[in-house]
């Protein structure tokens, strides 16, 4: 699956002439024959223009909150910043390892006197949905696509609650034991595609 | 704002009262009082009584906490032009009923008739009283109804608005009890004629006229008072300190600073200044602490605290917080006679704020990487509790005392504010002194070139509309004003002394 921002003319030009472009409708027309045409409607590039609120996410519910807004998370499901993958805490300040917060530069952020600001919590972004509206929330299935050049997880935040953070009645996504998706988050990895 | 709250509460009582005279009001005096007087089990009139005024106070409580709610979650609670507006509207309602003018708008709709053959008698009163307390559903024969409900709204106090509607339902509910119960006697029948003939309710409408003129002129000064009105700044200084006549401040570039009223500022030779009532003044030197009086600087005492940082003064006591070698926390006291040994207050591993300390109170922020709360200590029998929890995604991170006042810095991912409230009351009753931008930067929370849809729940719903950036830091509180240190964003450059002017 592609960024539709790297969809661009000359690109799909390529793919219309080149070795990838030819492997790439062979492989349609394989999967089609396994009866594969829906999955194939699901990763194919005009399906990228039902991505909503960041790439990858397909349907309708919403992103989970997060201290710096897009709900961008580290492999432990911990708030990263979405712009440069920074951890962050709760209060979405850039934070280092000990959770102390940081200047924009990276160096300690300290008071008048000169000690460290207090560090504050950091919470598992889907945790912190579960303490939030006080329902039991699970990191469950994933699916993975990518996105700007790199493959990208999308990490459903999963709950036997009937509804979602829309406030209407979850989908199935990818929740294992009939939970249903109550919010959004994405993990980006280093694997290039 | 317990005044004008006080005010609206008695105005929705006159509200329901007058309301007893619309057609739904007669025709359930009417109802329940010709069953009642046929019903000869007791149990039963009992209960019709009951289930009518309780769904009455039931339903005016749902309507004006739900308007109250709605006013909550928009964060009208907290804007003055939301509390004028509602000054505005009784103003205006309350002219309305004193010339006694056509409500509007006015709902034609009645307590549907036939409930009345068709269910039995509690059911048919729990249904009527609903109805009646709902207040919109049925014919309205004052404008205070609908100034009500907007106050409810506009002031987005839950509590208030709760306690308004149950009011408002009581008072529809009562007259129409009392008159049902009883209904044979004479002097209820010319009571309720007399009553229909129109002058009574003339002058019950000019009451509610003019209960809503004193609302209005209760609401609108408090609204403009309550709110905070005026903020200094004062660039280049920091960790304030705060007495009567007296305020002093960190300069980072020229140590600390005393300020008297009347005088010249001077500079201390330390850092760290705290002051207290009746003028005394205690800086920091290394881990030596001088108390001396604040007018002649002459010292009247010193004390070798290790790892002492931060002070704070009362006329007869010291207060610290120092750091112990192995990196703990604490908060400690000291006798300014020197006759008794240093008290250990507090102690903990994760970072204490600045102390602050009014009479026997020591206030003091907690805040680690588990969560963060304020902590009030009692200096004569060093007794600890927890004034102020911080909320899920919430730090608490400096506080500040006066009296029995407190401010303190909160901050989340949608803001920080500087709140102010008393220890007397809970969190749910402070309000914001100040607001400004995220200490994180916030991105749109959705993906440039991608539709941002579905998304309002994981979005901050009330944005400071202050452009002011920086870190809120120290407090200090006096009776009239507060003042907060602000810290350069980006942890280089000058803080700042912010100055707000309150009352209430």
């Amino acid at each position: 699956m592609r960024d539709p921002k790297r969809s661009s003319g000359l690109e799909r030009l390529a793919e219309d002439t080149s070795r990838r472009g030819f492997l790439a409708r062979v492989s349609g027309v394989l999967m089609s024959a396994a009866g594969a045409q829906a999955a194939v409607g699901v990763v194919t590039a005009d399906a990228a223009a039902t991505y909503t609120n960041f790439c990858g996410h397909t349907y309708t519910t919403g992103n989970c909150p997060h201290p710096t807004g897009l709900p961008r998370i580290d492999r432990q499901g911990m708030p990263l910043r979405a712009k440069d993958g920074h951890r962050v805490d709760d209060l979405g300040r850039p934070v280092d390892t000990k959770g102390r917060p940081l200047t924009p530069a990276g160096r300690l952020l300290r008071d008048a006197d000169g000690e460290p600001l207090a560090p504050a919590p950091r919470t598992q972004v889907c945790a912190a949905v579960a303490q939030r509206y006080g329902i039991r929330t699970y990191n469950d299935g994933a699916w993975y696509r990518c996105c700007g050049g790199q493959v990208r997880k999308l990490v459903d935040c999963c709950s036997p609650h009937p509804k979602r953070i829309n406030g209407d009645a979850g989908l199935g996504g990818y929740c294992y034991k009939g939970r249903k998706v109550f919010c959004v988050q994405y993990r980006d990895t280093n694997v290039p595609c | 704002m317990l005044i004008s709250g006080v005010c609206l509460v008695l105005t929705a009582a006159l509200a329901g009262l007058t309301g007893t005279w619309s057609p739904c009001g007669l025709s359930s005096v009417d109802t329940l009082g010709t069953s009642l007087g046929r019903e000869s089990r007791r149990g039963r009139t009992v209960a019709a009584v009951l289930a009518f005024t309780v769904a009455a106070v039931a339903g005016g409580a749902l309507t004006f906490g739900a308007a109250a709610a709605v006013g909550g979650a928009a964060g009208l609670g907290d804007v003055t032009w939301a509390a004028l507006l509602a000054a505005a509207i009784a103003l205006g309602a309350g002219i309305g009923d004193l010339r006694f003018l056509p409500i509007v708008p006015q709902i034609r709709r009645q307590v549907p008739e036939a409930v009345r053959w068709q269910l039995p008698l509690p059911v048919t009163a729990a249904f009527y009283g609903g109805l009646l307390g709902l207040g919109f559903t049925t014919y309205l024969f004052t404008y205070a109804m609908w100034a009500l409900l907007a106050a409810a709204l506009l002031l987005g106090s839950p509590l208030l608005g709760v306690v308004l509607g149950a009011t408002f339902g009581l008072g529809r509910a009562l007259p129409v009890v009392v008159l049902a119960c009883r209904f044979t006697a004479p002097t209820t029948q010319q009571f309720i004629e007399d009553m229909e003939r129109g002058p009574a309710l003339i002058g019950l409408r000019r009451i509610d006229g003019a209960a809503l003129l004193l609302c209005a002129l209760v609401v609108a000064p408090v609204a403009i008072a309550g709110a905070a009105t005026r903020t200094s700044v004062r660039s280049g200084a920091a960790d304030p300190s705060v007495a009567p006549g007296l305020l002093a401040y960190q300069d980072p570039a020229g140590g600390a600073v005393l300020a008297r009223a009347g005088l010249p500022p001077v500079t201390l030779p330390g850092t760290d200044p705290a002051v207290a009532e009746g003028g005394t003044v205690a800086w920091r030197s290394g881990d030596t602490v001088t108390v001396a009086d604040g007018a002649t600087l002459t010292p009247a005492a010193t004390f070798a605290i290790p790892g002492v940082r931060e002070l704070a003064l009362t006329p007869d006591r010291l207060v610290y917080r120092r750091t112990e070698a192995d990196g703990r926390q604490v908060v400690g006291a000291q006798d300014l006679s020197g006759g008794a040994a240093p008290s250990v207050l507090f102690r903990s591993r994760d970072a204490i704020g600045r102390p602050s300390v009014a009479g026997t109170t020591v206030a003091f922020a907690v805040a680690g990487r588990r969560g963060s709360r304020i902590v009030a200590v009692d200096l004569l029998t060093r007794q600890a509790r927890t004034v102020r929890r911080a909320g899920l995604g919430t730090q608490i991170s400096q506080a500040a005392v006066h009296g029995r006042r407190l401010a303190y810095v909160s901050t989340n991912r949608c803001g920080q504010e500087l709140r102010f409230g008393t220890t007397a009351r809970p969190a749910a009753q402070d309000r914001a002194l100040l607001r400004l931008r995220p200490v994180g930067s916030r991105d749109s929370g959705f993906q440039r070139g991608y539709p941002d849809a579905y998304n309002a729940a994981s979005k901050c719903p009330h944005r400071p509309t202050s452009r002011r950036a920086g870190v809120l830091s120290t407090v200090a509180l006096s009776g009239t004003r507060a003042y907060v240190t602000r810290l350069p964003p980006t942890g280089t450059g000058a803080p700042a002394l912010l100055q707000v002017h309150f009352t209430g």
